[in-house]
This record gives structure tokens, sequence and C-alpha cells, in this order.
């Protein structure tokens, strides 16, 4: 409900609109840099900057010398605002391991 | 940074070690005897050991005064061989060059409220008495054999005073250097140039000093003593309180016993002064590179910056654009009704009026009042320029080729226009749905990408079989969320027409067209809400209402509250019609029922995801539907409860929380109208024969009603054999007893295990079902219920 309200009729339009429907659920979004965040969806804009809560990131790292090796990290925050400038994906899906 | 042109790493105890007065004042110490100091003890030792201060009247009523006397008398004692005493009777003979004046002076000093004059006099007296206790071209160094008796004893009388005075300024240094008393001085101030006639120390030949310092084998100290006794005056300047220099000797009188040398209790002391002051002159340097910009801009400036900064904030639709903001005043009005009246203030004003109250509350606090109203007023000022002029997006200037676009946050610029496809696609509203015309078939096949994003397809999938497997499927899950979203945009249109009510009286034209928007609104909603959908009678096991479907979700149950407000009771009827009907294909009666719940998992608990479930929906779903209930007539709750009947499973409904409630509810405000007595007999039949085949459904499946784990509240299962003990005749209540015995025994004896107040607890929702039949129970035993207990 946070998200702007077209003015008159036109209602979902554009594919931004489909995170419409993930308002209020629980979404999986993809950042750079290796991270992962499941988390419900309580706001986003146009440049899919969002506001999540309960949210549990995983941040994904090769080590240097052993390309094979990844390690995740996993942090837990109440309310995340993601910048919209590192979101890869965002998804209603989430994925079975997380 | 530099201090008489020193580097300023010389502060560093090693550096300063290289300037020493050998370097500085062409070798002239090299012609010192350092043999002389054959009477040092006599001279210096002496008077130091002994408590010289203690038996003078000094003229100093303040018994603190001489308390803090002794205390710097600990300092000389644990150092006297370490060469610190030479010090005092430097500091002495002071007296011994201006004695009377001295003494006489000295007798007024507190010791406990230095001022500027004393730590100039201290600073004085340390270089001065150099001069006056070893003349260099004397080269005996042995004061003794100038000065008279009268004279050392003047001195040490003199000296028993000015101990602390000169002491202070050198050893208390650490705790003279804070650093912000550095950063209010740029660097190049810190220290008064060589030429300042304030300066004692400097109107006197360098050599005159060098002979002491030379004996005591502390080459370094001249040059601290110099900085330190300027540092100190500096400080004294503008130092803020008279005790701060004591501390270090209070943190020391622990340390009676002569543990350091003075030489590592000073290195100790100037690695801490250096280090101190190298942080005061990187927080100086810092400050500079702030402060450069200071005064960079006008006031005009700082009006236009905060003008376009608030013209990003006014909006003429505060509750679209500041939703968070209004609801959370509301909230706010709601806890303290009293501050509910600045509703109309502008977000800004109050975002102003907020900050004057934090300053207030800490580092502004009785001097920053009137900038702030000041600020407030131009922040005024701006709201009402904003509110006057209007953004433009657009400029055409005439003749000119191109239009020039002002964006704002809100409407940044468009990098790409895309022609919106909406006129392409019929609306829901209009094109009614596309799935009752496509067999099922077309309907698997509509999934192409295309296809999701048109309202329709989407709509219609999930009429789809939701196999438990394919639930999160995604055609499954966009209908209903497609339809709650196009839902809520209609509601908060609505509900935003409605704040924007016209004032004017209702035969107005503007009142007419306010309430024609008002009425196709509510219509659009209503269409929104797919209710009159005509349901499939060929339904599958699973298929589910787009309607009840939409309560699936958490946000769809939050909207039955807020649509109830706005529809009439026909509508209502039918939203509740609706939800009995199909009350098996709830979400929360699916899921919620005990008898799934697998008896592996360990809380024997229904998932935490289903629990808030019910929770939200007995939040938000059932009090709107119950306050319905409780005003309809007989008639209709009679038959609403036939139609849960023949639409459900009643032994299953039976075994939710969900379920129980509605049950509970109906059977409650039915018997309540039939006990009333309005009721006639061909209605009366009609209830009797309705709970009889209610009552049939439930009969052997009672047990099942309660929750699997007993750590669950369960007050809301004897509710409602209350309920149903109430409408129900002896022999039906038999039957009941027999079937719960086991829970009711159960329940008395774990009471019996809990504490007192949840045994209580038990026991009293026990009794809500007993009492209907005349039963009392106690963690014991069950007895007759005594009308007069």
């Amino acid at each position: 409900m946070s998200a702007s309200i077209e003015s008159q009729g036109s209602f979902m339009t554009e594919p931004l609109d489909l995170i419409r429907l993930s308002l209020n659920e629980t979404v999986y979004v993809k950042l750079r840099d290796g991270r992962e965040l499941t988390g419900r969806l309580h706001a986003y804009d146009s440049h899919c900057s969002m506001v999540l809560g309960d949210v549990e990131e995983t941040v994904s790292s090769i080590d240097e010398n052993d390309v094979s090796k990844v390690t995740t990290k996993t942090n837990k925050s109440d309310m995340l605002f993601v910048r919209g400038d590192s979101v890869i994906l965002v998804s209603p899906c989430v994925p079975e391991k997380l | 940074m530099s201090f008489f042109g020193f580097d300023d790493k010389s502060t560093d105890i090693k550096d300063t070690k290289e300037y020493t007065f050998d370097d500085t004042y062409d070798g002239l110490g090299q012609q010192l005897q350092e043999s002389g100091d054959d009477f040092n003890d006599e001279t210096f030792g002496s008077f130091a050991v002994n408590d010289v201060g203690k038996d003078f009247e000094f003229g100093l009523s303040s018994s603190n005064a001489t308390d803090v006397n002794n205390n710097y008398q600990q300092k000389p004692q644990s150092s006297s061989q370490a060469g610190m005493p030479s010090l005092q009777p430097i500091a002495s003979l002071w007296g011994a060059a201006d004695q009377a004046q001295k003494l006489g002076t000295n007798e007024v000093f507190d010791n406990n409220n230095f001022d500027h004059n004393n730590y100039d006099r201290s600073t004085f007296e340390l270089n001065n008495s150099g001069h006056g206790n070893y003349d260099p071209t004397n080269g005996t160094g042995i004061p003794g054999k100038i000065l008279s008796l009268e004279e050392v004893e003047a001195q040490l009388r003199a000296a028993s005073l000015q101990q602390p005075q000169f002491q202070q300024p050198l050893l208390s240094m650490p705790g003279q250097f804070p650093p912000h008393q550095f950063q209010q001085f740029p660097p190049h101030m810190q220290f008064p140039p060589l030429s300042n006639p304030n300066e004692p120390n400097f109107q006197f030949p360098p050599q005159m000093m060098q002979p002491p310092f030379q004996q005591m084998g502390i080459p370094p100290m001249p040059m601290v003593v110099n900085q330190h006794s300027q540092s100190g005056q500096s400080i004294s300047q503008n130092s803020n309180g008279p005790h701060a220099p004591q501390t270090p000797y209070q943190l020391e009188q622990p340390n009676r016993t002569p543990v350091k040398s003075l030489e590592e209790i000073r290195n100790q002391d100037l690695a801490m002064a250096a280090a101190e002051q190298d942080k005061a002159i990187r927080k100086s340097k810092k400050m500079s590179e702030i402060s450069k910009y200071n005064n960079l801009m006008n006031h005009k400036d700082k009006d236009y910056v905060m003008r376009m900064q608030l013209a990003q904030f006014v909006t003429d639709d505060s509750y679209n654009e500041d939703f968070y903001y209004r609801v959370h005043t509301a909230i706010q009005s709601r806890h303290n009704p009293q501050q509910s009246q600045i509703s109309n203030i502008d977000i800004a004003q109050a975002y102003v009026f907020q900050q004057r109250g934090n300053n207030r509350g800490n580092r502004y606090r009785g001097r920053n009042d009137s900038p702030l109203e000041r600020l407030q007023q131009q922040v005024q000022r701006a709201v009402a320029y904003v509110k006057q002029h209007p953004k433009k997006n657009l400029f055409v200037f005439e003749g000119s080729l191109g239009n020039i676009t002002t964006t704002s946050g809100k409407a940044p610029r468009q990098a790409l226009k895309i022609k919106k496809p909406s006129e392409g696609i019929p609306s829901l509203t209009s094109g009614d749905n596309l799935s009752d015309l496509l067999t099922p078939t077309e309907k698997s096949s509509v999934s192409s990408p295309a296809f999701q994003l048109s309202p329709e397809s989407n709509s219609s999938s999930n009429f789809n079989p939701p196999s438990s497997a394919s639930r999160n499927i995604g055609n499954d899950k966009k209908g209903p969320l497609y339809s709650i979203e196009k839902v809520y945009s209609i509601l908060l249109q609505l509900e935003n027409t409605e704040r924007t009510a016209p004032q004017s009286d209702p035969s107005s034209d503007e009142f007419k067209e306010w309430q024609d928007k008002m009425r196709s609104l509510l219509e659009e909603l209503w269409d929104a809400l797919q209710i009159m959908v005509p349901f499939d009678a060929v339904e599958g096991p699973s298929q589910v209402h787009p309607f009840i479907a939409m309560l699936s979700y958490n946000k769809g149950m939050k909207l039955i509250p807020r649509i109830f407000r706005h529809i009439n009771k026909e509508q209502r009827l039918t939203i509740l019609t609706m939800i009995v009907a199909h009350m098996s294909s709830l979400e929360v009666i699916r899921q919620g029922s005990y008898t799934t719940v697998e008896n592996n998992e360990q809380s024997n608990d229904l998932p935490l995801r289903v629990r808030e479930a019910i929770e939200l929906f007995s939040q938000t779903v059932l009090p709107p539907l119950v306050h319905f209930i409780s005003d309809t007539s007989y008639s209709i709750v009679v038959g609403l409860l036939g139609i849960l009947m023949d639409r459900n499973d009643i032994s299953y409904i039976a075994t939710t929380k969900t379920g129980l409630a509605f049950l509970t509810v109906f059977i409650s405000r039915a018997e309540l109208i039939s006990q009333e007595g309005n009721v006639t007999q061909s209605e009366l039949e009609l209830w009797n024969t309705t709970f009889d085949n209610l009552f049939r459904s439930l009969h052997g499946h009672l047990s099942s009603i309660f929750p699997s784990s007993n750590n669950i509240d369960d007050s809301y299962v004897w509710q409602f054999l209350a309920s149903v003990a109430l409408a129900a005749k002896l022999e039906h209540q038999r039957i009941m007893v027999d079937e719960v015995r086991d829970s009711i025994f159960g329940a008395m004896n774990e009471a019996k295990l809990l504490s007192p107040e949840h045994s209580h607890q038990k026991i009293a929702n026990l009794n809500l079902f007993l009492n209907v039949m005349g039963l009392n129970a106690t963690t014991t035993e069950i007895s007759e219920l005594k009308i007069n207990e």
C-alpha cells in the first residue's frame, strides 16, 4: 500500500508493476557482490529500491586461492533498505535452500 | 606546525633530545663543572625531605590548601635522588631575588585558585631562579656559598609555597593538554612568539638556564619546561577550572613509596604529552580543513537551498505521498489526544518543531532558541513560497527549439517514453472473465509471457487446480495477488476521494460530482472483489473462488475491515454468505486443523505461518463479520448456519479455531434471539432442526475439536461447547459430556500441576462449559453449581 498509486484507471501496466504483487509477501532478492536476501517486501520504488522486513541476508564469497571454495555467511535484520542500483533480481519464489 | 621553529615531531621524547642546549646554545654547557655537586643534598635534599611546609604559618587559612601542599610534598620525597628537588630551590631562589615582594605576593595566592598570573609567575620562577642559583660564570654551582642563612630560610619558606605552583605546569602536563583546548587555537596561535613581552623567561640570556639542567642530567628539560610553562600559560588563559591541574598529583597519591624514578615518570609524562599534542594537532588540522569552507554561503544561498529541499517535500496529496507520516500521526493522536490538533500542520513545520524540541533537550540548551525560531520562520516562508509557486515540469520558451524540463525527486527526468498499453487491453471490470470463455485446455495455454502481464490471464489462471504441490507456482499465486492489488488501488482512491469531500452544501454541483465519483469507485471496488463471479457448479475438490483466494493472503484479510466501512448492508451480507459458503476453502480452515498436524513435529502445533494467519484472520476478518451477525435477524443467522452445514464438512471445520469461532457466534446469536422470545414458531422450529442437524454432524467428533497439544490455549473450545450446551437439550448435553469427559478430567489433572494462576485459568475455561449445565469444577472434583456461590 505504500507503493505509488496510479492516479486513474491504469493499473499494472509495466513489468515493474509485477513487484507490486509481492508487497507484504516474502521475496527473494539477488544483489551484486554475491548477496542474496529473503524478506518481506514492505515497499519499493521505480529504482527497485526496497524496504524489506525480517530479512535474512546470505553473502557468498569465493576463496582467493581456491576458487571452488565458497563461503557463505548469513546475517539477519529486522528491517532493511536496499538501494536499487545493487538489485539484480527480485523473485516472489523463495528458493528451497534458503 | 612548529613550536619555536622546531618540527612538531620534536614533541616526541627521542626527538626532543636532539634539541639540547648544547645544540641550541653553542655548547656553552661544556664549560660546566660536573663535579661541583657535592653539596647538592645539603642544598636540595635537606629541605625536600623535611616537611618544611607544615611548620609555617602561611596565612593560607584554608585547610584545603595545606592538604594540597602536603600532597605535593610526596613528590619531592619520592624523587629526591633523581634530581627532581633541584627544581625547588630554583623556584625558591625567585624569592631570594625579590624576597619581600615575593613573600607578600605568594601569601595571597590560594593554591586552589590558580589564575593566569599564577602560571605566569611559575614560568617566570623556573627560569629566573635558574639564573640566580647557578651562575655559570661562577662555575662552582654551589648555591650555599652565595646565600646567607636568612636567605636560605626565606627560600625555603617561599619554596614551600611555590612548590605546587611551579610544579604544576611541569608535572601535570598530561592533564593540562586536553585536546579540546588546543583545538580552540589555530596551531600558530598556540604558543606566543619569542618576542612576546609577557613572556618573562625569554628576557634572560639562554646560558643562564643551561647549567642547572645539565647538572640534573636531564638534557632536554629546558625545552620541555619552556614549552610546558608556556602551554600551561596558554591553557590558563582559557582554562576553565582551577582544579584540573591538580589531578595528576591526586592520582599519584597512592604511590607514596618511590617506585618509579623521576626520569621514568618524566618520560611517561612526556610521551603522554606528546601523544596528546599529536592528537590535538591532528584535530586542529582537521578543524581548519573543515572551517576553511566556513561562510562560503550567505543567507540567501542557504534560503535558496532550503527552499529547493522543501520543494521536494511539499505536496498537495499528503495522504498519498506521506502515507506513513499520516498513519503515524493518526496513531500518535490516538495515544495522546492532546496532540491530535496538529493534523493540518505541514510536515516541514512539524519537522522543525521536532528539531527544536530535540535541540532544547541537549546541546543547544538555552542559547539557540532565537536562531531556531528564525529558522522556523524561514521554513514557514519557504513552504509558503513553494505552495504559491507550484512546480512546473515543462517550460517552453517562445522561439526556443526545445523544452526545458525541471525534474524532481518525485518526477525524475524520463529517459524513455513508453506508450502505455492500457488502452489496448480491456480492463478487468469491463472485459469480465476471459476464463469463462476459455476451455480448460485454453486456460493452461494462457501462460505466455505476454499474457502474464495482462490482468485477465492472471485473474483467471488462479482457477487452475491448486494442488498443494503446485502452490508456489506463479500462476496459482498471481491471480489473487493481482486482485488484491487492484482492490487496494481502488480502495486507496476511494479513501482519498472520501477525504477530499467538498465542504459545500449537499445540493451543489460540486458535491454531486463528488458523490458520483464515490459511487463509481464503490462499484469499481465491488467488481474488483469478484464476489459476484459465478462459481462453477462442477467445482473440483480444491478449486477456490477468487474472493476466497484473496483471503489466503494477509494483505487480503486486512482488506475486509477497510472495505466494510464503505459497503452497504446487502453487500456485507453477500461477503459473509460467500465466506460461510466457501469456508472450507479458506486457507485458515484448510491448514488450520489440528487433525492434520503431524505428530512427529516437536511443538505438536500448527506451523508458525498458519498460526499467524489464523490470528490475523480473527483480528481483521472476524470482527466486522461478528459485528454484522450480532446485528442481523434470526432468519439470516439460521439461514447462514444452514448454508454453512450444506456446503461444508462441519466435522472438519469444527477442528479449526476459525471454524469453531464462526459456529460459536452463530449458535450463541441464534440462541440469544430465541431466548428473547421474539421469534415465530416456524422460525423456532427451523432453528431446532438446524441445530439437530448440526449436532448430528458434530456427534462423534467432539473429542477431536481440541487442539493437539496441551500447551495451546483451548479456551475457544470450551466457549464453543458452552454455546452448544446452551442451545442443546438435556440428552444432547449428556452426549457432549460423555464425548469430552476425557478432556474435562484431563484439564482438571493438568490444572493440578500448573501454577495457581494458570490452574485457575484452566479451571475457569472448563467451567465456561460446565456452568452452562449447572456444574462446577475445581481441580479435584465436579460438583453441582450452587447459585449463591
